[in-house]
């Protein structure tokens, strides 16, 4: 693969990996902050990538690897030293979560309502067609975890839906 | 080893990750146990709502200029190419990448809301007059035929200043026709005609101009016809056709690559 090739499939990919900013995130300007940054970064270690595999999978991994770093510098600024990736994703899933279902009124409310650690396997799973082993790759966890957080995700996305239609 | 429940092991049925054994075991299940439907009903339900969640998230703009950074990145240090690939200058590169994504179905929302609308000027506005008048010449569309493009690209580049290919566009259904020489601002313009099926006119000219450097896609309209005007290696570009009739963006993709 030359460069033109390579940057051409990575604008093929942007709108898959703005998407996937976005279940990163949950923040419009804070995925297209996301993308810009990983796409500078894949532009410059380009002759890294390993032409013999997906692209959409190197550059989902510099996405969250780069979403990891971010929400760590954030703790830092925030004078709350360095924390775990994952306890942070779930921090921010709870505190989403809370806000979201007192709002859910819609399908993309429902979904956005969903943690980050649960969102993320959901969409690599459901949306992208990546199986357990290649998202649980993607993602750094065992291919159980992506197993389990994506009933967890359907389970949650149940609830939602019968208490909205509770409400109604 | 892990033990999953029923639900579980439904949510990893719907997903083809249950080994054959087990997934033959869930659907004789199916066939008899209203309850392990139901359950299963639910999560495909959830699925499905999930997946026309993401499904709009495709939709989403993607910031021009994110595109553009990457395409105009400069990645060649050490780079082999290919011994049949032409290297092209920056916009080749720039068109190369518009006309993937245009012609992927990715221009639709990367240029949405920032194209120009705003009547044609210059140059371009006298081109429209030529366009009225030509585009209704039916045997007389063109000086030069078809038959005659190698002498078209030298008559017309050589007169007008700027060498060119002229483009294959019959993958958008167009056929070309033949070419005209015309005068716009004092200069002279190669107008190379093409028509539909239907005996639509499509115009792609181009001027040479002393701009140091390319211009990405600008799109104008004055209501009866559409433009799409680009500048790269030493010319003004602009592909002309009858309003609303036409994805031009993605033509002009074409165009700007082959020409």
């Amino acid at each position: 693969m030359n460069a033109d090739q390579f940057k051409s499939e990575m604008i093929d990919l942007l709108p898959r990996l703005r998407r996937f900013a976005l279940t990163l995130t949950k923040s419009g300007p804070d995925a297209d902050d996301l993308l810009q940054d990983a796409c500078s970064a894949a532009l410059q270690k380009w002759k890294q990538y390993d032409a013999s595999q997906p692209l959409d999978r190197w550059m989902f991994r510099i996405l969250r690897n780069h979403w990891i770093s971010e929400i760590r510098k954030r703790k830092v600024r925030q004078g709350e030293g360095q924390v775990p990736a994952d306890e942070e994703t779930v921090e921010l899933s709870v505190q989403s979560t809370a806000i979201d279902v007192l709002a859910a009124q819609q399908v993309r409310q429902k979904v956005t309502a969903l943690g980050t650690d649960l969102a993320q396997p959901l969409m690599l799973v459901c949306a992208e067609g990546f199986s357990y082993k290649e998202a649980a790759e993607m993602l750094d966890v065992p291919i159980g975890t992506v197993m389990s957080r994506i009933h967890r995700a359907r389970k949650l996305l149940l609830t939602e839906m019968n208490a909205q239609e509770n409400i109604q | 080893m892990i033990q999953l429940d029923l639900s579980q092991r439904l949510s990893a049925y719907l997903d083809g990750e249950l080994d054959p054994a087990d997934a033959a075991e869930i659907e004789t299940l199916l066939a008899n146990d209203l309850e392990a439907q139901a359950e299963l009903d639910a999560l495909m339900m959830a699925d499905t709502s999930a997946q026309e969640y993401y499904a709009e998230e495709l939709d989403a703009p993607v910031p021009f200029d994110l595109a553009k950074m990457i395409m105009t990145a400069d990645l060649e240090d050490g780079t082999p190419v290919p011994a049949n690939t032409q290297r092209r200058p920056i916009w080749g590169m720039l068109a190369a990448g518009l006309a993937v994504f245009m012609i992927g179905g990715f221009g639709g929302y990367t240029f949405k809301g920032q194209t120009q609308t705003a009547e044609p000027k210059g140059w371009i506005a006298a081109i429209a007059e030529y366009h009225a008048v030509y585009a209704s010449q039916g045997r007389h569309l063109v000086e030069v035929g078809a038959d005659e493009s190698d002498h078209i690209e030298t008559w017309l580049g050589n007169t007008i200043g700027a060498s060119f290919t002229i483009p294959d566009l019959t993958s958008h259904g167009l056929t070309f026709e033949g070419g005209r020489l015309v005068v716009a601002n004092g200069k002279p313009v190669a107008q190379l005609m093409y028509t539909t099926a239907d005996g639509t006119v499509i115009a792609l000219c181009l001027q040479a101009t002393s701009k140091s450097g390319p211009a990405p896609f600008a799109e104008t309209s004055n209501g009866e016809f559409d433009f799409v005007s680009w500048t790269d290696d030493g010319a003004d570009h602009v592909l002309i056709g009858p309003s609303d009739l036409f994805d031009l963006s993605e033509i002009a993709g074409t165009a700007a690559l082959e020409i």
